[in-house]
């Protein structure tokens, strides 16, 4: 039952994604659909699953797209795989530790794409760029996954 | 529990060992030899998905470009309004001007502020008053002809009673033939002029100007059109209906003339004393 849920959970992201996301821009930040998913489903399935999807979703990601960095493989790997690993030993339950498990999984992954690109300045993009973006993304995660899980009836998505 | 997935004793560190090793490798890739990159192996069979990420990002950058597209056609014609309005003010400015000469020193322009109902006094209120040198009695045309007569006047606006408000009166004259006669409104708003002559040559589609008069309005401004003749049995005068060359309910501008009609009470005990 759970795994439909996840499956509509990630189609609705998809299509968010592609229509809405870019929409509901706050200055210049956008939810960053692929760190939800990725950690709601290593969340769901454990870290194994996790860095797996993570891998796929990022080789996909620079395969199909031109402009993304190389570096984002290794980052949605390892934010799979520490989001399956360490936040299933929590309380991950709660909508507030989701929210903070999503900051922390855009924050690595903006730092290892920042490290990758621009060493020199990456702390100030981090901080410039991706704590805002880590705060709206958790926001849009926790909300969505609550809208998928009371619209299908089926409990709780993890 | 999850290591039993893998079925090895540290299968998880070693899943993300070779994952990690792979995703090095595509970085290295990436950054030293991007022609053999794996990347290049993964993408060929990947070729349709780009060609579609690519068309979903033409068609969000059109929809960007079209967004702003939007918004500067709609300055655009913000700004396209304005200056026609302009444009149609200052052509408006230029008949008046052009029509002032006419009246060399004696015309300035007003802008027409309100109409008012009936009950409130009727007719126009423009923005001159004392304070212009605007005083009752005083004449105001358009390029088009007459509008009305200023009947109040406060200091920096007055109010116009219009040709076509009872009470109104002109002396009149049919162009062509010189026939003279006094100009009134009917309560219905239509124009009449009376006591024209019984054998005057009246003809439809005659043009009435002013005659001069009483001295109130000057000579020669056109007032309207004959659309109708017939006779005064009572008054053994012609009675001629006149459609006005403007509707004086729609104006913008105005032109008052500052020549004051002369004061008759006046000009009568000065010739006695």
């Amino acid at each position: 039952m759970r795994k439909s849920s996840i499956l509509a959970f990630v189609l609705l992201l998809l299509v968010l994604d592609l229509m809405v996301f870019d929409r509901i821009m706050i200055l210049g930040m956008k939810p960053d659909a692929t760190v939800i998913v990725i950690v709601y489903v290593a969340l769901r399935f454990g870290c194994v699953v996790g860095m797996f999807l993570g891998f796929l979703i990022g080789v996909a990601q620079v395969s199909i797209m031109t402009t993304a960095s190389a570096a984002l493989p290794l980052a949605s790997t390892i934010v799979g795989y520490l989001a399956g690993r360490f936040g299933t030993k929590v309380a991950f339950e709660s909508t507030i530790v989701q929210a903070v498990i999503i900051i922390i999984s855009v924050l690595i992954l903006d730092a290892i794409n920042f490290i990758w690109l621009e060493p020199e300045h990456f702390l100030f993009d981090l901080a410039r760029f991706s704590v805002g973006s880590a705060i709206y993304t958790s926001i849009v995660g926790v909300g969505v996954a609550s809208l998928v899980s009371r619209f299908l009836g089926q409990g709780r998505l993890v | 529990m999850r290591s039993t997935v893998v079925g090895l004793p540290f299968g998880e560190f070693l899943i993300l060992a070779i994952l990690v090793g792979l995703s090095i490798g595509i970085m290295v890739f990436d950054r030293y030899d991007p022609d053999h990159s794996p990347l290049v192996f993964i993408a060929a069979p990947l070729e349709p998905l780009r060609v579609l990420a690519r068309n979903i990002f033409s068609v969000r950058y059109l929809e960007y470009e079209n967004s702003i597209l939007k918004a500067r056609l709609a300055r655009l014609s913000y700004e396209n309004a304005l200056l026609r309005e302009e444009l149609q003010r200052r052509s408006l400015d230029a008949r008046l001007l052009e029509f002032s000469k006419q009246y060399p020193e004696s015309l300035i322009f007003a802008r027409v502020m309100s109409y008012l109902e009936r009950r409130d006094g009727g007719g126009m209120v423009i923005n001159k008053g004392s304070d212009a040198h605007v005083t009752t009695n005083m004449v105001v045309i358009t390029p088009n002809g007459l509008v009305g007569i200023v009947t109040k006047v406060g200091l920096r606006a007055s109010q116009v009673r219009l040709i076509d408000e009872p009470g109104y009166r002109v002396s009149a004259m049919i162009r062509r033939k010189r026939a003279t006669g006094i100009m009134r409104a009917t309560a219905d708003g239509r124009l009449l002029m009376e006591w024209v002559a019984p054998d005057a040559d009246v003809a439809l589609g005659d043009t009435v100007v002013t005659s001069g008069l009483g001295l109130v309005a000057p000579y020669g401004i056109p007032i309207g059109t004959v659309v109708d003749v017939e006779m005064d049995p009572q008054r053994f005068s012609k009675l001629v209906e006149v459609m006005p060359f403007q509707d004086p309910r729609h104006l913008e501008q105005v032109g008052v003339i500052l020549k004051r009609p002369p004061d008759f009470t006046e000009m009568l005990r000065q010739s006695a004393k």
